[in-house]
């Protein structure tokens, strides 16, 4: 790996974000943490009367335990993953209860053409296009390209996806959460771990209206004021006149579940891409393989450890920005606070969308990361649990259709 | 093409006396999905292009630094996502742009028609910001949104005529807000660097301030003569 320029998804290294030294040294660390975790394993399973099948790897994985839960966060063998996630959520009970459902939708769906099959076949090159598994090919006998195998197997699973959950048809994005599974697991074991996420994981996110999106927004922008109260502030300030409505000394006032403040759309596709291409791709693995095993609970706790992370630049930004404005004040007398305030706002919100949007990308000390998310010292969200973003979501939904009306 | 010249700019060097100005330009990037919106940005950012492109989820941001003569033109760039879907979340982009880029495929009559589409919702947009806000005349240096009509993959004609050419010249006539129209190819990087000159050659004065040399801080510019600045906007936008 270290001499080649691809990681052991198949995907380049480095990129604008990650050089090549930069990837090299941590993998250098890495790589015996790797060795180290999978004895571990092994061990854990022995302990718990499992061994590994003659592919090597285990048929089933130890019942849910403290323990287990410790492994997990400290990742999964790679070429176990695949069958740890699905067996997690339980994909394999989805599979028996709908025998044969696959097979029928892949029928109806080769000769499919609509709205939604124009736009996967417009996605289909688009998705990991530098990866080897997902790249086309030259025939070096008749000399034409070919397409990868891969991609006819995503174009089945999207097409069988737009049948099968007509509310969310096709919405891009979901072809990189696809290809991804892909990598780790077979064709109709991916398209049910697709329908599971989009079904417990996800709801709502991918359809059509968005609507399941701006409610994570606004159950994110909960989870911000209550845990990181100051990145909560910016990003409530950093909103322009139009949210003027917003009474901030109003605790009750909760207009901005509904309209989102403009800076919870660098999150989009946080939770749509549930982080590919937001963060490193083994940084995001080794999220999924908490995500899978716990609950969605864990992408709001990930998404609050990567705004712990950015908190001083957001409030360094935000501060210089601020003097700015004063500054503008005191100078130009007679222009109106409002204004200017404006017109900075602006500037700043672009400024922190970047600094949101860029700095997860060089998130490549994966162990250091998720240590910080559920450290117990100082990352008071990492006792977030499953019950209480539930009553997050139902309180989000219940105020958004209230000023809906 | 539109002479770029500016009288005001002249007139506000010699009232300013200072030599260096700066503007932050806001622009956005709107058209239907895979016509290769990320792929013009990637050709003005790193002059590199990609034949396959990741689509883009959401949004995505750039900045590009600028420079010329003594104006340093900082521009922020916002590129969308051209699933119909994603349309909900557009206006959050185009709100407060001083330019939208209308991005089609010269090849999709398809995705012209999106365009169409954009362009209804900009005009609307617009008509409510100027009822909103007539004729501001606080110091805040904002004009019309310049509406730009892009036909990207200019390669893949041929040199040939664009079979619905026809209705693109229906299209300029009938939209008097769109100022221009390139014919752009981010794979060859044909009118790639023309259009951003366009762009940034079509800034107005107004919106530029001076650097404070001194203390590094923006400053507001009070300029006396702002009343005629702003009807120089208003006739350089109605071309």
């Amino acid at each position: 790996i270290k001499n080649s320029e691809f990681d052991r998804y198949g995907f380049k290294k480095t990129n604008h974000y990650i050089s090549t030294k930069d990837y090299n040294d941590w993998w250098d660390e890495y790589c015996p943490h790797l060795i180290r975790r999978k004895n571990k394993w092994v061990k854990l399973l022995e302990k718990n009367g499992l061994y590994l099948n003659s592919d090597g790897i285990p048929s089933r994985f130890p019942v849910k335990s403290e323990e287990m839960s410790k492994f997990v966060k400290k990742g999964i063998p790679a070429e176990w993953r695949g069958r740890a996630w699905f067996s997690f959520v339980h994909g394999n009970e989805r599979i028996k209860e709908n025998k044969g459902l696959y097979e029928e939708l892949v029928k109806q769906s080769i000769d499919l053409v609509n709205e939604n099959t124009d736009a996967i076949e417009k996605d289909l090159h688009r998705t990991f296009p530098e990866n080897i598994y997902f790249k086309n090919y030259t025939d070096p006998a008749t000399n034409t390209e070919v397409e990868s195998p891969m991609l006819n197997t995503l174009r089945r699973v999207l097409k069988c996806f737009s049948l099968y959950k007509p509310t969310i048809g096709y919405c891009q994005s979901l072809n990189f959460i696809t290809g991804l599974l892909l990598l780790f697991m077979e064709e109709e074991e991916t398209f049910w771990m697709l329908v599971i996420i989009t079904e417990k994981f996800l709801p709502g996110v991918h359809e059509s209206n968005l609507e399941g999106l701006a409610v994570n927004q606004g159950m994110l922008l909960l989870c911000l004021k209550q845990h990181l109260p100051d990145v909560w502030k910016i990003i409530m300030d950093n909103d322009r006149e139009d949210c003027d409505s917003y009474d901030s000394n109003n605790d009750d006032d909760t207009s901005y579940l509904f309209f989102l403040p403009t800076l919870t759309f660098c999150t989009t596709n946080w939770f749509m891409s549930l982080f590919i291409g937001v963060l490193p791709i083994e940084t995001t693995l080794r999220i999924w393989d908490i995500i899978f095993y716990e609950d969605s609970k864990t992408i709001f706790q990930i998404c609050l450890g990567i705004f712990k992370m950015l908190d001083p630049e957001l409030r360094k930004i935000y501060l210089s920005m601020n003097n700015r404005s004063s500054s503008n004040l005191s100078d130009t007398g007679n222009t109106s606070f409002g204004s200017v305030n404006s017109f900075n706002k602006e500037l700043l919100s672009s400024e922190l969308f970047q600094l949101i949007q860029n700095t997860p990308k060089r998130i490549v000390n994966v162990n250091l990361f998720i240590e910080e998310c559920f450290r117990h010292d100082s990352s008071s969200f990492c006792k977030l649990t499953q019950p209480e973003i539930q009553r997050c979501r139902n309180f989000v939904i219940s105020s958004r259709e209230r000023h809906s009306t | 093409m539109e002479s770029a010249t500016r009288p005001s700019g002249r007139q506000h060097a010699l009232l300013t006396t200072k030599p260096k100005r700066t503007v932050d330009y806001k622009i956005v990037l709107l058209g239907e999905s895979s016509v290769g919106k990320s792929s013009i940005l990637e050709r003005l950012q790193n002059n590199t292009f990609d034949d396959n492109k990741s689509s883009t989820i959401g949004a995505a941001f750039i900045s590009k630094k600028v420079v010329r003569e003594t104006d340093l033109i900082n521009l922020q760039i916002w590129d969308t996502a051209g699933q119909e879907r994603f349309h909900n979340l557009t206006p959050l982009y185009y709100r407060n742009s001083n330019a939208a880029l209308l991005v089609f495929d010269l090849t999709s009559l398809e995705s012209f028609k999106k365009a169409e589409y954009w362009i209804n919702e900009l005009e609307t947009y617009i008509g409510e910001v100027e009822l909103d806000e007539p004729a501001s005349n606080e110091g805040r240096g904002r004009d019309t949104m310049k509406i730009i009509l892009v036909g990207n993959k200019v390669d893949l004609l041929n040199g040939e005529a664009c079979p619905f050419e026809d209705q693109i010249k229906e299209f300029m006539n009938v939209h008097k807000s769109v100022v221009n129209y390139f014919k752009t190819s981010a794979k060859k990087n044909l009118e790639i660097i023309d259009l951003f000159e366009y762009i940034t050659n079509s800034i107005d004065d107004t919106l530029f301030y001076d650097i404070d040399e001194e203390n590094k801080s923006k400053k507001g510019i009070i300029d006396l003569n702002f009343s005629n600045a702003t009807s120089n906007t208003a006739s350089s936008c109605s071309c």
